[in-house]
């Protein structure tokens, strides 16, 4: 699971994250949601050991993130908005290096039922440059499940995928959350959100607005029970919907 | 032209213009400006213009051998260009254009020659700024005759001959790729009649002018009457003809000769210029396709991913079995030297250093050739100097690739140092290696010219066997430099990435000169360490070698702790930094 107590981050005299807690237990997959400059990447990096905070704790499946960097880290994965592949590393030496750095042993045997789940398995031979963009992103969640993590964390895991990788991508993360994960999501994506999602964490301004099941954020800023997440967020962060698009006169 | 054409080219170099001004607002910019001007002044100008300006006295007639260098320089420019874009080049006609220019320009009413007009003009800029750079390095290493001024006009014609030659070129290949010539039919029948014409030609030179023979370093100074006798012997003087005529201004002595130079020169000019607008082929869809690759290649080059310049396409293998289990570090290797390509990969490292050994000692062997080893110990210490020099500073791009993968790179399960190791790792391998070959080539190259080979590859073997102790902790630290300043400056690292200017240069010099500040401080205590030991073995033993072999021991030691200490020192700052300002927040 997910624990974050008083996470705060300051650039400067700019606090991007105020005194933020949180926890996200195995099986949960929690949205994290708000406007452009709200924290939610800050709130991932911080949690993820990318950047460190300025105070507060995050502990991942038990291990404080401070104090055992390295612990706390073999038990997560974060997969970033765009898939960091290497140019001349195959499909199949990206998972030997993976598993390497990560010590998995036993990877072989971990790997080729995980190319076959993300139908890979005639590609292992093929670089970053020959695959699409669904497949890169495929092969990052690969490299990212080898060492079996308890904790993952997704920003913006739907961009440039066509509409059968939105699918796939969005059944890979129901399936994690079922297996036992606990799963963090940052979108702008309400619609998905509200799909993939039992958890939801409205951030503002660096600040926690509401946090809680979908149905209980729901229930909080919407007066009918079945508004949509939508919705519940534009009241919540007090922000006019977008205005129907202008189009030009005959 | 068309005016909005003019109009978009004045108003962009403007803005550009406008822009660089802007930028020295700040402090770094301005102070990289100021260096890299003073560093131009006193290199090129200060040096080049007294001889540069017309009617200053008789430029110093040119050395002889130098002139061959120059010429066999400049020819080697054009023909790798024209055999390229006749035999190698697989591109369809493609004029390059930006994505913008393509967006903006090829769906507007613009006739395809204007588009040809404003792809040449825009080339031209680049072309007169390229002849002015070349012209003043031609002029610095006074190895030419000549004034700086007819330089610079060879430049500009041999460039903007080479410029429309390579359009014509790709323009008539598509012709014959439409006319049913496959790329690789091309390939055979105009690389196959080279063949033959390099044979023929080779064969009646050899028939014609004997080669010199070369028994001593003396005779070397035979090679430049014997070139010049080859282009003078019939049909090579009509053959190279076009060459010449373009070559001549640049070569030209004075003033009267460079006037004579001008009309044939611009003649061959011209006629690229009427070759490349009279060509009716469709350029567009090859241009789109080449705007898109650039604009890609610019995007990773601007991020800091040299290797978005070429990208693979074909597997590599594995330098080495990497197993799961085992220290992180070695897999940075793996993974550094997978992208080096297999040159770089131990066996087939060992192969080459055996190959290039064996062939030095068949030159050796030769009463002939022997003495072109001189050539070759001579130029093996510079090359050694450089790529202990060089390769360091490319390291550069390396860490922006790490920054680039950085929040990737900050979730691994790895302490600091493990992954500053890994990162460093590669690197020292790479300049291990060459140093080390280049090492064995001095050694070689000695033994065999002293004609007393296992004495000497001994006794010189044994020092470089030294000097082979310092190279990877000497590499390490030099790599360790750069890594540092990536890390303890990230925001004037990231400006050198940008690719132009003088004010980056300035910075880039900066860098440089601050690199060798940090090195010799850090070579300073491994000397003095290296000191004792060498003066006592060479006052005890009175062998150069065996001194060398025992300061360097001792250097290496002191070097060794010094990387370590290094290692974990960034390690730290690695596992403190804090992205902030590197990445977008939001």
């Amino acid at each position: 699971m997910i624990e974050v107590h008083g996470l705060s981050k300051h650039y400067g005299d700019f606090p991007a994250v105020r005194d933020l807690s949180f926890a996200v237990q195995p099986g949960e997959v929690m949205g994290l949601v708000g406007p452009n400059g709200a924290g939610k990447t800050t709130t991932l990096r911080c949690c993820t050991g990318v950047i460190p905070p300025t105070g507060g704790a995050v502990r991942i499946a038990g291990v404080d993130l401070a104090a055992d960097p390295v612990g706390a880290k073999r038990r997560l994965a974060f997969f970033p908005d765009e898939p960091r592949l290497f140019d001349y590393l195959t499909v199949w030496q990206h998972l030997v290096f993976v598993a390497r750095l990560y010590g998995v042993a036993d990877y072989a045997a971990r790997a080729q039922p995980l190319l076959a789940e993300l139908e890979m398995a005639d590609k292992r031979d093929q670089l970053p440059g020959e695959l699409s963009r669904g497949m890169k992103q495929k092969l990052a969640i690969a490299c990212g499940l080898l060492h079996a993590p308890r904790v993952i964390f997704f920003d913006e895991p739907l961009t440039g995928l066509d509409p059968a990788g939105i699918r796939r991508m969005k059944d890979t993360m129901r399936r994690l959350a079922r297996e036992g994960a606990a799963v963090i999501l940052s979108s702008h994506l309400l619609s998905m959100l509200e799909e993939v999602c039992t958890h939801v964490l409205i951030l503002k301004q660096g600040e926690k607005l509401a946090a809680g099941s979908l149905a209980e954020v729901r229930r909080r800023f919407t007066e009918h029970p079945d508004a949509s997440l939508e919705e519940a967020f534009f009241k919540a962060t007090e922000t006019a919907p977008a205005v129907p698009p202008v189009l030009p006169g005959p | 032209m068309n005016g909005a054409l003019l109009y978009l080219q004045l108003t962009a170099l403007r803005n550009a213009v406008r822009q660089r001004l802007r930028r020295l607002r700040e402090p770094r910019y301005l102070i990289g400006l100021v260096v890299g001007t003073a560093y131009v002044y006193f290199f090129f100008f200060r040096r080049a213009m007294p001889r540069g300006y017309p009617g200053r006295g008789p430029a110093a007639p040119p050395a002889e051998v130098g002139l061959v260098l120059a010429l066999g320089f400049v020819a080697a420019i054009m023909v790798g260009r024209i055999v390229y874009a006749w035999i190698f080049s697989a591109d369809r006609a493609a004029l390059a254009f930006t994505e913008a220019e393509v967006a903006f320009l090829f769906p507007a009413p613009v006739a395809r020659r204007t588009l040809v007009h404003f792809k040449l003009l825009k080339s031209q800029l680049r072309i007169l700024f390229s002849a002015l750079l070349l012209a003043l390095l031609s002029n610095r290493f006074s190895l030419l005759g000549g004034s700086a001024w007819a330089h610079a006009a060879g430049w500009w014609i041999l460039l903007s001959t080479v410029e429309l030659h390579g359009i014509g070129a790709s323009f008539t290949r598509q012709r014959l790729l439409d006319l049913g010539f496959r790329p690789g039919l091309r390939r055979v029948l105009f690389g196959g009649a080279l063949a033959l014409a390099l044979a023929a030609l080779a064969w009646w030179v050899r028939g014609h002018v004997p080669a010199p023979a070369t028994a001593t370093m003396r005779d070397l100074a035979r090679w430049p009457a014997y070139l010049r006798a080859v282009a003078a012997l019939p049909p090579l003087p009509w053959v190279l003809a076009p060459f010449r005529w373009v070559l001549g201004p640049f070569f030209a002595a004075d003033a009267a000769t460079f006037l004579r130079a001008l009309g044939p020169a611009l003649f061959v000019l011209g006629a690229h210029y009427v070759w490349v607008l009279r060509a009716e082929v469709s350029f567009e869809e090859a241009s789109i396709d080449l705007a898109r690759r650039r604009g890609e290649r610019i995007a990773a080059v601007r991020a800091g991913g040299w290797r978005g310049l070429s990208r693979p396409t074909r597997r590599r293998s594995e330098p080495f079995v990497l197993r799961p289990a085992g220290s992180a570090p070695p897999a940075f290797l793996w993974r550094n030297l997978i992208a080096s390509g297999p040159w770089f990969y131990p066996r087939n490292w060992l192969l080459l250093s055996a190959a290039i050994l064996a062939g030095l000692g068949l030159l050796g062997a030769s009463p002939t050739y022997r003495p072109w080893l001189t050539v070759v110990q001579a130029a093996t210490f510079p090359v050694s100097i450089w790529v202990l020099f060089a390769v360091p500073m490319l390291l550069r791009r390396q860490v922006n690739l790490l920054f680039e993968r950085l929040d990737v790179m900050k979730t691994l399960p790895l302490r600091g140092w493990q992954v500053v190791l890994g990162e460093l790792l590669s690197p020292v391998v790479l300049i291990t290696a060459i140093e080390w070959l280049l090492l064995a080539v001095i050694a070689v190259t000695a033994g065999t010219l002293t004609r007393n080979v296992f004495n000497t590859v001994w006794l010189t073997g044994l020092g470089a066997v030294g000097i082979a102790l310092l190279v990877p902790p000497v590499a390490g630290l030099m790599t360790a430099v750069p890594f540092a300043a990536a890390l303890f400056f990230p925001d004037w690292v990231a400006t050198l990435n940008q690719p132009r200017g003088m004010d980056v240069m300035g910075q880039r010099l900066i860098f440089a000169g601050g690199y060798l500040v940090v090195l010799i401080l850090a070579l300073l205590p491994a000397a003095l360490a290296a000191a004792g030991p060498f003066l006592l073995v060479r006052w005890l033993a009175g062998m150069w070698s065996a001194a060398v072999l025992a300061g360097a021991v001792a250097g290496s030691l002191v070097l060794a702790g010094e990387l370590a200490a290094v290692v974990w020192w960034l390690g730290g700052r690695w596992e403190r930094f804090d992205l902030s300002r590197e990445l977008p927040q939001s």
